[in-house]
């Protein structure tokens, strides 16, 4: 069937000093379907976007809304002529209500001053039953979980009447019920004739959920297509522009004995609650679970920078008191956190000093002074065996990409020769060539017999490198699995456990 | 580092790549970004037409004194700036340790001496009046880092209260043993001798004895920061304090250890002041902090954290201290000084932000 | 489950972790390069209009603390320039020193030597005049 073209975007063209983020780019959403938008890390998805709201001011190019040139200077525009856009990061208001999160910046008013709050609150709950959402209006923000806010998110852009409506990566923080709902959702604003453009780096979703699909690598358009005719892995070869064969490297490490006793961990601010496991010399244990289960917590209960209320954690026999991030360390431990710009890396200072900042015992000379020459030997010696990407040492590291930030923190903690390597989401904002060599270098860590401890969201990255996964659900272990021969079906159930 | 003559042909060759657009950007924000420097060229050129005088050796040596006397405090202060903080009771700490070395070195036959009994003034008694002066100094800079990483308090806020409480103890002190509040004066020969002593003559104007000190304070600040452990993990807290933490730096210490310097600092910069002026009184010091952050964010310390160099924050000293020569010597009011003062450090402030956003 | 696999990571994702990022006292600035650029601009212009004003009139103040003897007028000097040396003050019973930096006396301004480079406050010193109490009461004043 021949849909009309709504939003048509036109030789797109964006140049920042030193890289063309956009070249030439095209993209033609039709009314009534749901548009999917893949690129790798870098293709320039979220430029594009930028560009449509304003938040860029595009170098050449046209865009046109149901046939009329367009050029929005801000998303307030953008949202007043139809465009809108549900975040992935979600931008509100937190301390106020539901209703006041709607209609921020535009109440309806009785003559002109005071807030008709009755008409908001019956606009507000039209738009939820025509949607489904089981949200109650007077409700403060801060108290509903993350897959609500983003209901009220998606409520605001359709309470705008919105003709067009991007949704950038909605279901990294949903469960799969809440997916369920989100297609629901989706499925009936598609009916009504919107034009949806969906940005995920999930197959799955958009196989299910997309009519058509743009392709974008390099900044640049490489192919838009009807979803049914692609399979997933062309999706993969259009992305990378070459085939894929391998996502993980071969398992060769050999776990041997039990080195690392957590026991009873319990947290004195979270929710964590008799965590207990085992993790064994020269072994990758996982630990799956939902968003908010305690993986990221347990990890940093462990090293020392989350309060535990009672718990014991022994390596080697060894009982780890592990106070603060300083004892960690001494006592063998290392964590690669989630966040790696919020609490990984040192953004204006250069990749040596990133590197020796944790070991900088090392480099003492006559108890004060930091020798320049062996910090440079270490630095050298890790830029080349993780094969990192820089011009110099003295570059500055938020100047290089996500994966190459991530080896410059790995080889920082490599250097504080631990025995057991806390990673949290280690291959998170990396693409794919970088995470092979992430994965690579797990399995060499493994095989030099150090335990590696890995949390993970991507399921499929913890059954292609982890021995054993154990799965956390409400503060709780759920269960333990062995990687080898376990389903994604079974991890889910055990991590639903305690929900 | 870099040859600058290459640096030079470098950006002469981008600039010559660059279309019509961008050439108009590439001035508009040359311009911008070194407004300061250009603002300080335009008076030394306008000063030197008018004040043949400006340009000599003489003006050249009184220049050199100057900056001698501001730099500590900017050495100090910038620390606190790198941590993303700042001192704002840098000038009154320096106000007291200038009173207590005062009173410590008053001349020993001076008829309003304030304490009768304090030893004769040796080189050794100096060194003692020093050590205290530091210790006092160092003691507020303490206080400040233990609040300010403890209580995770803004610097504004702690460092505020600090200001007030050491003025209170200036105003409390100047009224020890009747003393009523008059200016401390009749300083010593030995103790003038020992910080404002001819090092050597520059054409007809003599080099005191405190530009080397400066330049030793330079020497183990240049070292501190860029050689030790703690200035590693000073920059670190400053650039991320949470991946500091995670890092297994320990932050606490590292921001007392900072503040506690600074107010080592400001410690000398009292000692210092006190000859300097010939008397101190209960106003000395007043204001010193903003000298000293002005001049670390034109040098290059900036807001942002975690960034800044030994070197800029001496070219930031010379570049306000050039400005105000130049306007002293052609004889503007020191009621305007102020509102030029306000305006350079927002114009520096500005700046700073300028190239911070143009950088993302 | 072939297809469930997740297998590129988004560059938005990166992009939006870019906002929380430590930027120190930064971290809330929200303001165009333009305003900035503005801001800078009216702060030299500033500055720079407030020195021509002041350039009309320009110098320093010297002002004469007497310490109870007659008034003397305060005088307004460039900088480098030496003091006009005024009229000496008188004061019954005493006899005028000499002017003085410090209210107690102790820092002598050498009228030959010292130049002005700053406003100053001028302290009279006096000594009591001892042959005018031997023999008795002599007006000094005029």
């Amino acid at each position: 069937m021949a849909k009309d073209v709504l939003l048509k975007m036109e030789g797109i063209t964006k140049a920042f000093p030193g890289v063309k983020a956009l070249d030439n780019v095209s993209l033609e959403v039709k009314a009534g379907t749901v548009h999917a938008l893949m690129g790798e890390n870098g293709a320039g998805k979220s430029t594009l976007m930028k560009c449509l709201f304003g938040i860029y001011a595009k170098d050449n190019g046209h865009i046109y809304l149901e046939g009329k040139e367009i050029d929005f200077k801000s998303s307030k525009e953008a949202l007043d002529n139809g465009v809108a856009m549900v975040h992935q990061e979600l931008n509100q208001a937190l301390k106020r209500n539901v209703m006041d999160n709607i209609w921020l910046g535009r109440y309806p008013t009785i003559a002109g001053i005071a807030v008709n709050e009755r008409k908001m609150r019956e606009d507000t709950e039209a738009i939820f039953k025509e949607l489904q959402i089981d949200v109650d209006v007077h409700r403060v923000m801060s108290t509903m979980p993350v897959s609500q806010r983003q209901m009220v998110e998606i409520a605001k852009a359709v309470s705008y009447n919105s003709k067009v409506i991007v949704f950038d990566e909605p279901t990294s923080s949903l469960t799969e019920e809440e997916v369920e709902h989100l297609f629901d959702i989706i499925n009936m604003l598609r009916d009504k004739g919107v034009g949806i453009i969906y940005i995920s780096h999930k197959m799955a979703e958009i196989k299910r959920i997309s009519d058509e699909i743009t392709i974008m690598r390099d900044g640049q358009w490489v192919a838009t297509r009807p979803a049914a005719e692609l399979e997933m892995n062309d999706i993969i070869r259009l992305m990378v522009g070459r085939e894929l064969t391998n996502q993980f490297p071969p398992k060769t490490n050999k776990p041997g004995e039990v080195t690392l006793k957590v026991e009873n961990l319990t947290g004195q601010y979270n929710q964590l609650k008799d965590v207990s496991f085992e993790a064994h010399k020269g072994e990758v244990l996982g630990i799956a679970g939902l968003d908010s289960s305690g993986r990221t917590e347990t990890l940093e209960s462990i090293f020392g920078i989350r309060t535990r209320k009672s718990g014991t954690i022994t390596l080697d026999g060894k009982k780890c008191l592990n106070r603060n991030a300083g004892e960690s360390i001494k006592n063998g431990f290392a964590l690669l956190t989630e966040e790696r710009r919020a609490t990984g890396i040192f953004g204006v200072l250069s990749i040596k000093d990133n590197t020796v900042i944790s070991s900088l015992k090392r480099h003492k000379r006559f108890g004060v002074y930091l020798s320049e020459k062996s910090q440079r030997e270490d630095t050298q010696y890790y830029i080349d065996a993780m094969r990192t990407k820089t011009p110099s040492q003295d570059t500055k590291i938020r100047s290089l990409s996500g994966g190459n930030q991530q080896k410059v923190i790995i080889g920082r903690w490599l250097l504080t020769e631990p025995e057991v390597l806390l990673l949290d989401e280690p291959t998170r904002g990396i693409d794919v060539g970088a995470k092979y060599e992430i994965y690579q270098l797990i399995l060499d860590l493994a095989n030099k017999g150090k335990t590696v401890l890995m949390v993970s969201s991507e399921m499929p990255e913890l059954l292609g490198v982890c021995d054993r996964i154990v799965v956390m659900s409400g503060g709780r272990v759920a269960g333990e699995v062995d990687a080898r021969n376990t389903t994604q079906e079974e991890i889910m159930t055990l991590a639903a456990k305690y929900v | 580092m870099t040859n600058p003559l290459k640096k030079v042909k470098q950006i002469g060759a981008d600039y010559k790549q660059l279309d019509e657009k961008d050439k108009k950007q590439f001035w508009v924000d040359g311009i911008l970004n070194n407004a300061l420097y250009i603002l300080m060229a335009l008076f030394v050129v306008y000063t030197a037409s008018v004040k043949p005088n400006f340009l000599t050796l003489g003006s050249f040596a009184n220049l050199i004194t100057q900056v001698a006397a501001y730099l500590p405090m900017a050495l100090g202060i910038a620390g606190c700036i790198v941590l993303t903080g700042t001192d704002l009771s840098a000038g009154r700490v320096a106000g007291l340790t200038a009173a207590v070395a005062g009173v410590l070195l008053q001349k020993t036959d001076f008829a309003n001496k304030m304490f009768q009994n304090l030893p004769e003034v040796t080189i050794g008694w100096i060194l003692v009046a020093l050590l205290t002066v530091i210790a006092i100094g160092a003691f507020v800079g303490l206080v400040n880092g233990f609040f300010v990483a403890k209580f995770s308090l803004h610097p504004f806020i702690v460092t505020l209260s600090t200001q007030l409480i050491t003025y209170g103890i200036i105003l409390w002190f100047f009224g020890l043993n009747g003393n009523n509040g008059q200016p401390i004066s009749g300083l010593d020969k030995a103790y003038k001798d020992f910080v404002g002593g001819e090092l050597f003559r520059l054409g007809n104007v003599a080099i005191p004895m405190y530009v080397l000190y400066a330049a030793i304070l330079v020497l183990v600040m240049w070292f501190i920061w860029n050689k030790t452990a703690f200035g590693k993990n000073m920059f670190a807290v400053g650039s991320n304090a949470e991946a500091a933490k995670v890092s297994g730096v320990n932050v606490f210490w590292t921001t007392v250890l900072v503040h506690t310097l600074a107010g080592a600092m400001y410690g000398y910069a009292g000692f210092v002041e006190g000859v300097r002026s010939g008397s101190v009184a209960a106003s000395t010091g007043l204001n010193a902090e903003c000298d000293a952050i002005a001049a670390c964010v034109i040098g290059g310390v900036s807001f942002v954290g975690g960034t800044g160099s030994i070197s800029g924050i001496i070219l930031g000293v010379f570049v306000l201290r050039i400005i105000f020569v130049a306007l002293t010597m052609l004889g503007v009011d020191s009621s305007s000084l102020y509102i030029i003062k306000g305006a350079i450090i927002l114009c520096a402030c500005a700046l700073d932000m300028r190239k911070y956003l143009v950088k993302k | 489950m072939e297809d469930n696999k997740t297998v590129i990571t988004d560059d938005t994702q990166a992009e939006d972790k870019k906002q929380r990022e430590f930027r120190g006292l930064y971290k809330n600035v929200k303001i165009s390069v333009k305003t900035l650029d503005f801001i800078i601009v009216i702060c030299i212009v500033v500055i720079v209009v407030l020195v021509a004003l002041d350039l009309r009139n320009p110098g320093f103040t010297i002002t004469f603390d007497s310490k109870g003897g007659t008034d003397v007028v305060p005088q307004n000097q460039m900088y480098g320039e030496m003091l006009e040396v005024p009229q000496p003050p008188t004061r019954e019973g005493y006899v005028f020193t000499g002017w003085y930096l410090d209210h107690v006396c102790e820092e002598l301004w050498e009228e030959d030597v010292d130049v002005i480079e700053c406003d100053i406050t001028l302290y009279a010193g006096w000594k009591e005049d001892d042959c005018a109490v031997d023999s008795g009461r002599v007006d000094t004043a005029k």
